[in-house]
């Protein structure tokens, strides 16, 4: 029998549902097809959907089952505590090899006290948020406004694309430079990528499950209930007809796609130059 | 004693670069060897960003050797920015001692 922590059954039982309910709605729309038969794209879009939303499901049992590394010789006491310090560094202003570099020692910390039989609350403390803010001001000090605008911009970008692309294998049309989409599309993924995700990475960082599903379902909720009772009080006024009716395409030539590079890799140096400043200023504690 | 002030925080900062001159060191005999000098309530919770803090600012160096527990563990040796920073530590803590005693002797006594 596989022993899974606390934590990783809530993800499974909760990813499982998310996963199940995406399978049945691209049923529901493969039958829906079946009936209509409205062209042949839509049908390659389901079996694309469905096919991800399985290997999904797929690789998060895996990587939730199968542990990862040096921590797969940890007991599920101290796995739990790895578990809840590897998620809180996911929202940080740490970079992908700090994060790393941080894990490897803890896990080295935890399994020195285990071999020892120490009990894991002796080693790390109860209040493991604070040792992770330490952790955090080791590397010294960093603007998280500043991080979170410059993942924003990076998650937009990355947004941005990924909607044109799938606008333009969806109608099928003859250059992607064409796409075009409706300008209600931009607050939508302005939402998205400065707040939607933000929030949701913060919630998984707390292992917040139930949290994560009801903001995520809660937000998307909100958005589109507003949208709608805009449509429907508001079809009058002049901006409102603009911001429904209104097409646009956001990634027009080769020159908007090498902005657009030109922005992702600034937002990046950016990330990586505050961070070899902010190890340079440190100071000593007395 | 509450271990994680910032006042505990800096003493230990010093007591670990002491520690650390003679002999390359790991995080886990850091902790028992504060802990036989009287830190008896300190974590390696408490030690280990004191340690990352310590590296990041340039005054260990780092390198990670084979273990046989798993992970390959990281060894600290002092770096002369290090021994710099540890002198100066002995020179404030030796000024902040005197002065705290003279006022506990003349107040308490």
């Amino acid at each position: 029998m596989i022993s899974l922590t606390r934590q990783s059954k809530k993800i499974v039982i909760f990813s499982s549902i998310l996963i199940g309910l995406l399978i049945i709605s691209s049923i529901i729309m493969f039958v829906f097809w079946l009936n209509n038969r409205s062209g042949n794209s839509l049908l390659w879009i389901l079996i694309v959907i469905i096919f991800f939303a399985l290997i999904s499901a797929v690789l998060m049992i895996i990587l939730i089952v199968k542990r990862r590394g040096y921590s797969s010789f940890l007991r599920n006491d101290y796995y739990e505590v790895y578990e809840r310090i590897a998620a809180a560094l996911e929202n940080s202003t740490l970079s992908i090899f700090e994060r790393k570099e941080i894990l490897l020692d803890i896990s080295e910390l935890l399994l020195q006290a285990q071999e020892k039989k120490r009990p894991v609350n002796s080693v790390i403390e109860n209040n493991i948020e604070d040792f992770i803010e330490r952790i955090k001001l080791s590397y010294g000090y960093r603007n998280g406004i500043v991080f979170n605008i410059l993942s924003g911009i990076q998650n937009l970008l990355f947004v941005l694309t990924i909607v044109q692309a799938a606008i333009y294998l969806i109608r099928n049309t003859n250059s992607f430079f064409e796409v075009t989409m409706g300008l209600m599309m931009l607050p939508y993924m302005f939402l998205l990528s400065f707040l939607l995700l933000p929030l949701l990475k913060y919630l998984i960082s707390r292992q917040k499950i139930i949290w994560f599903i009801i903001a995520l379902v809660g937000l998307v909720s909100l958005f589109l209930g507003s949208n709608e009772l805009l449509r429907r009080f508001g079809s009058n006024i002049a901006w409102v007809q603009t911001y429904f009716e209104k097409e646009i395409t956001f990634i027009s030539s080769w020159f908007i796609v090498i902005i657009l590079i030109l922005v992702m890799v600034l937002s990046w140096l950016a990330k990586w130059f505050m961070r070899r400043q902010s190890i340079k200023k440190m100071k000593a504690a007395w | 004693m509450t271990e994680n002030t910032q006042l505990i925080r800096g003493i230990l900062e010093g007591c670990i670069l002491a520690l650390v001159r003679k002999r390359e060191s790991y995080g886990y005999w850091i902790v028992e060897k504060l802990r036989e000098s009287g830190f008896s309530d300190i974590h390696e919770s408490t030690v280990y960003p004191i340690l990352n803090r310590l590296e990041k600012r340039g005054l260990f160096m780092s390198k990670r050797k084979p273990s046989k527990l798993g992970p390959p563990r990281k060894y600290y040796s002092i770096s002369n920015k290090g021994l710099v920073e540890l002198e100066r530590f002995a020179k404030i803590w030796k000024i902040i001692r005197n002065n705290v005693d003279i006022i506990l002797r003349e107040e308490l006594n």
